[in-house]
Formats: structure tokens, sequence, C-alpha cells
């Protein structure tokens, strides 16, 4: 077997995972988006760090291979170090949920459709409801607001397969600390009540978001053509698809369709994810 | 026959609905999403080989019927216009006889 097969096989359930058990105080292996990311440090306090913030996504096994260019190197010893300020090490572990994600995504691109987009799901049916937004505009405030309780799939980045199936991003969720929009904490999501989902998620329902201070709560169907002009800019390697158009039909068609949602506030969401979380396939 | 002739650009990917048409294009190092009316896609099914533009407007007239306005033609360079500025048909003098 390749070392990229065995980094790609090597993934199991997330629920299943117990320990991180790369053998080394200075490696955590992370399964994020349907292969195996490997990140290395030079200081065993941020090694902690890391191990508690990516907790949901922790890869169990021992002697695995994982190809260098799916390997995460921290070597910034100023910033990771025991002794460095609590705001330089906030910002490294942004920086590494960063490269986490792009390196995700350049390995596994062409094998799903990405969403910028942040996922719950029912936990025993797995039915998913997928919200896409652009960056700052309120993933992770509803993923925090509706989460609890519920599987979590991701606060920024959504994989659908060809066969409906959802992969799970389980990062730590990036939040802004107080009014510095600078400024985020990645924050494990056990923290805040969020939890693996126990039943293989499947994508159940697809909204656009659209917050606006002060809205009433407006739900608008859109055309699958419409729809796919309106969610290709919210994907990430699109073009590595084979016929990207026909794979994001798919997912639409699966979805049940697009609806563009306008909202301000979290809760006027519920009723629509209980709507979505109801869905049988 | 004279005059400029239109022809449909390569597309990396394209879905062709009903209403209209998405399709996919280069764009720097990436890519970009027009989405096309369904006027703008039948001129680029009609200029797939290549079409002059002076007869262009009647083919469409008999596709899709009369527009609304008396500039036909006008209405069909604008919309040819458009499509060439998104990079989606290219507008070209014939080669000349010699």
């Amino acid at each position: 077997m390749s070392p990229d097969a065995s980094a790609d096989a090597a993934v199991v359930f997330p629920s299943d995972r117990t320990e991180d058990s790369s053998g080394d105080d200075l490696l955590v292996d992370v399964g994020v988006l349907g292969t195996v990311v490997r990140i290395r440090t030079v200081d065993t306090d941020f090694t902690a760090l890391v191990r508690r913030a990516w907790h949901l996504a922790l890869a169990p096994g021992t002697g695995r291979e994982v190809p260098e260019d799916r390997t995460i190197t921290m070597t910034d010893v100023e910033v990771l170090g025991s002794d460095a300020p609590s705001e330089r090490r906030s910002r490294a572990m942004v920086a590494l949920t960063q490269r986490v994600t792009f390196t995700a995504l350049r390995a596994r691109a062409g094998q799903a459709v990405f969403f910028h987009a942040g996922g719950i799901c029912d936990p025993r049916t797995g039915a998913a409801f997928v919200y896409v937004a652009p960056g700052g505009t309120g993933k992770t405030t509803l993923t925090r607001s509706i989460g609890p309780g519920l599987g979590y799939l991701s606060d920024e980045t959504v994989a659908v397969r060809a066969d409906g199936s959802v992969t799970p991003y389980l990062k730590p969720l990036s939040i802004r600390r107080g009014g510095d929009v600078t400024l985020k904490d990645e924050v494990a999501p056990g923290e805040l009540g969020l939890r693996a989902p126990a039943a293989s998620p499947w994508i159940a329902g697809l909204v656009i978001l659209r917050r606006q201070d002060g809205a009433r709560l407006e739900r608008k169907a859109v055309t699958t053509l419409d729809a796919i002009a309106a969610l290709s800019p919210e994907t990430s390697a699109l073009a590595a698809l084979d016929h990207p158009f026909r794979r994001l039909a798919d997912v639409l068609e699966r979805a049940g369709g697009l609806e563009i949602v306008t909202y301000s506030e979290a809760d006027q969401l519920r009723s629509l994810m209980d709507e979505v979380l109801r869905r049988t396939r | 026959m004279s005059g400029p002739v239109v022809s449909s650009a390569p597309v990396l990917d394209e879905l062709v609905g009903e209403d209209g048409a998405v399709v996919l294009v280069s764009h720097g190092n990436g890519h970009r999403v027009v989405r096309l009316s369904v006027l703008g896609q039948m001129i680029r099914e009609v200029a797939a080989d290549g079409i002059p533009l002076s007869t262009l407007g009647a083919v469409l007239v008999e596709r899709l019927g009369s527009p609304a306005g008396p500039d036909v033609e006008g209405a069909v360079r604008v919309a040819v216009e458009a499509l060439a500025a998104e990079g989606l048909v290219a507008i070209a003098d014939p080669p000349s006889r010699a």
C-alpha cells in the first residue's frame, strides 16, 4: 500500500477515537476531511494545546506513514514556547488550523465537493444540515448556538461526497476574542457541548446564510442553475472535480434543493434546522 | 459573406437548463462561474462552429421568437459584446480571400 493510501485508509469514524497514538510527544495526527494530517511541533506544551483543541479529530494508530505534503511543522519556539504570551499562542493556533485546512483540501481535491460551510447532524440518523456562508458571517456563532446535543460536522468546511455522505471536519471552533476582529481563539468542540456524530452523516439540507441586523427570517428557494452560481464561489477546489457542475447538481438534488436564508439571530433558524434533521433518506 | 464572425469559446464546464446555463471559465490562476440567460446560452449554442454576426439575429428570432423592441440587431450586438467581455465568445473578422 502506498503511503498515500495508508494515510487515507487510516481514517476511522471520529467517535471511535480515544487517543492520539502517534507515539511521539511532539506529533499529533488528525483525521480531517477524509485524510490524515500530521502536526509536528517543537514544544510539548504547545502539542498538548493542539491535542486539547483537536480532541475530536485525533487519529489513532501507531507507525502510520504520513506523506511529507501532509505534514505541518510548527517550528517557531518564540511563539510556541511555554513562556509565550497567550495572544501569540492563539495566533499560532489559528495559523495552524488554516494550514491544516489548506493541507487537507490540497490532498483531497477532486474527491468531494468542499463547501465553505458549517454543519450539524442528527446524532441518531446522521441527517445533516449544512449552512454555507462566507467567512465572518455567522457559521461559528450558529454552530455554537444550535450545535450542543447534536453531531458536530464543522464550523468552516464541509465535504460532500458523490454518494451524499458528509465527511466531518472536527476542527476546533474559531471564536473571535471579545471585540477584537483580528484575534481568535481555537476552542475545543467539547468545551462548547459539541460532540462527534454517532451516525454516518449525509446531506439532508443545504442553505446559504445571509445575516442582516434586524432582519426577519426569510427563506427563498432558488433554481438549480441559480443555486450553482451562488454556491460555486463558496467552494474550494471545484475545478478539480470531474464535471463539477454535475456534482453540484447531484448534491442539490440529494439536499432537496437550495434555499437562501436571511436572518439576524441564530435562534430564528431552529425551526428550519428541526425540519431538516427530521428528514429521512 | 462578410462581416465579423461570432464563435463560442471553450469553457471548463457548463450545465444547461430551461432557464439558461452556468459556465465555468478560467480566470487568472483560478476559475470563475458565469450565469447565462436563455439568450446568452442560445448565442453560445448557435455560435458553436462560428456564425456571422449579421445572420445571428435571424437565427435567434427563429429559435426564441422576436424580442420586445424593434432593434433586433442592436439587442444581439449588446448581448454578444457582453459575452465577449466575459470571454465566452470571440468576435473575429473572417479570413480574407486571395
